[in-house]
């Protein structure tokens, strides 16, 4: 029974710490590529927002791990809308049909 | 003893009785928590610091995505290209293949622009425009034109199409000669001065039955101070006007579903709420809006000349023309006239 706990608690703080770190490569994949105007073909942007948020709500759930999932789902979230709106804003701007 | 070491002291003391009674090294839960801190530090301000980037880009497409209407980027590029339609004679902009660039609260705007000598199109030049928010700089033209106006016109140079009250300077004598020598296998862009203002419907009567072989392509329009050469301020004034195009493309404001006097009075008002920014990427160091669309008020639409094309020929028969005052040359191409 410790045992499990001990076990529980050593890896409670991981999910959101996924979150976080996943949020962070999201960031810095859009800092390098609005930066360098780099366009690449695979962009694993959407893949680490979608683990961010999704490591992040489990993280919630943990007391040890609640800090860096609650910042972790919270920029996953902000770059979830920051994308969307990014798409409406630029398919207005200079609209051609 | 000191506050300090007191408390060091009872800090000592009691990390000492947590080790006796738990059998656990508090020195490593302390470095462990140490470490912890320092890593969540690290974190959130990289986290914090990437997300600059991301915030400042979403700001400024917010703010180049909306207001005036339909968002303010787009407002600009109607306004550029409504500003090139009604001040540069015979000259446009194809609005599809303008290309923005979005910064930090600034925009690049890169187009083409282009001239219809003949029955045919020629790109005759490219416009950089650089916005800081929704103020243009200075335009970086490069236009390639064998007859270009001067990039800051004059107040001493005379106009390429010269108002009725104007006298015609002697050296415009000159352009007849050139249009005689011109071989009669080319295609000509021509701006008339008539010798009257007249109505728009009555521009017609300049080539009835289509003699000459002439196609109209743009109006210039009486506004007031082509007479005066001048505005107020004693900056010197180019002809305004507009574009008639006989297949119209569906962004121009000229695109035949209202009449192109009622397109270029509302167009012309628009833009004077844009007076600034239309001044910056026009030639003329002004452009009166305010003087003008007063004047156009008052008088509705009056045109005193035009910029026409057609085979030389044909444009030679202007010379005998009871309307036309006098002629500039512009363009030259080879035979199109199909």
């Amino acid at each position: 029974m410790e045992l499990a706990l001990k076990i529980k608690s050593k890896f409670s703080g991981i999910p959101g710490l996924v979150s976080l770190i996943s949020a962070i490569l999201s960031l810095a994949y859009f800092n390098i590529e609005y930066l360098t105007k780099m366009n690449t073909s695979f962009s694993p942007f959407i893949f680490f927002i979608m683990v961010s948020v999704f490591s992040g709500i489990v993280g919630l759930f943990s007391k040890q791990s609640r800090l860096y999932a609650s910042w972790g789902l919270g920029i996953g979230i902000f770059l979830a809308i920051h994308t969307v709106l990014m798409i409406f804003f630029t398919l207005g701007i200079n609209y051609k049909p | 003893m000191s506050d300090d070491q007191n408390y060091w002291k009872i800090i000592d003391r009691s990390k000492k009785q947590f080790d006796q009674n738990t059998n656990i090294d508090s020195n490593k839960i302390l470095k462990k928590s140490r470490h912890k801190a320092l890593t969540t530090n690290i974190l959130i301000s990289l986290a914090i610091l990437l997300m600059i980037v991301p915030t400042l880009t979403l700001l400024t497409y917010f703010y180049y995505g909306t207001g005036d209407g339909n968002g303010r980027a787009n407002k600009q590029i109607e306004v550029a290209s409504n500003v090139i339609e009604l001040t540069e004679p015979n000259m446009y902009v194809k609005r599809m293949e303008l290309e923005e660039q979005i910064d930090f609260f600034s925009m690049d705007l890169n187009f083409d622009v282009y001239k219809r000598i003949g029955k045919e199109e020629y790109r005759v030049g490219e416009y950089d425009i650089n916005y800081m928010l929704d103020q243009p700089d200075f335009p970086d033209r490069n236009l390639w034109l064998d007859r270009p106006h001067q990039e800051i016109p004059q107040k001493d140079e005379a106009s390429y199409i010269i108002h009725p009250l104007v006298s015609v300077p002697y050296e415009y004598d000159r352009e007849w000669d050139i249009v005689e020598s011109i071989p009669d296998g080319t295609v000509v862009e021509a701006y008339l001065s008539f010798t009257d203002s007249m109505d728009p419907d009555d521009v017609k009567d300049i080539n009835p039955g289509l003699d000459p072989d002439i196609e109209f392509l743009w109006l210039a329009v009486d506004t007031g101070i082509e007479k005066k050469v001048v505005d107020d301020q004693g900056l010197p004034v180019t002809p305004i006007g507009y574009p008639i195009y006989k297949d119209p493309p569906n962004w121009t404001p000229f695109d035949n579903r209202e009449d192109n006097e009622v397109a270029f009075t509302n167009t012309l008002n628009d833009l004077e709420h844009y007076e600034s920014q239309a001044t910056k990427i026009a030639r003329a160091k002004t452009l009166a809006l305010d003087e003008r669309t007063d004047y156009i008020q008052e008088n509705g639409v009056k045109i005193y000349g035009a910029v026409v094309t057609g085979p030389a020929p044909e444009i030679r028969k202007l010379k005998n023309n009871d309307h036309v005052r006098s002629l500039k040359v512009g363009e030259v191409k080879l035979w199109n006239w199909h």
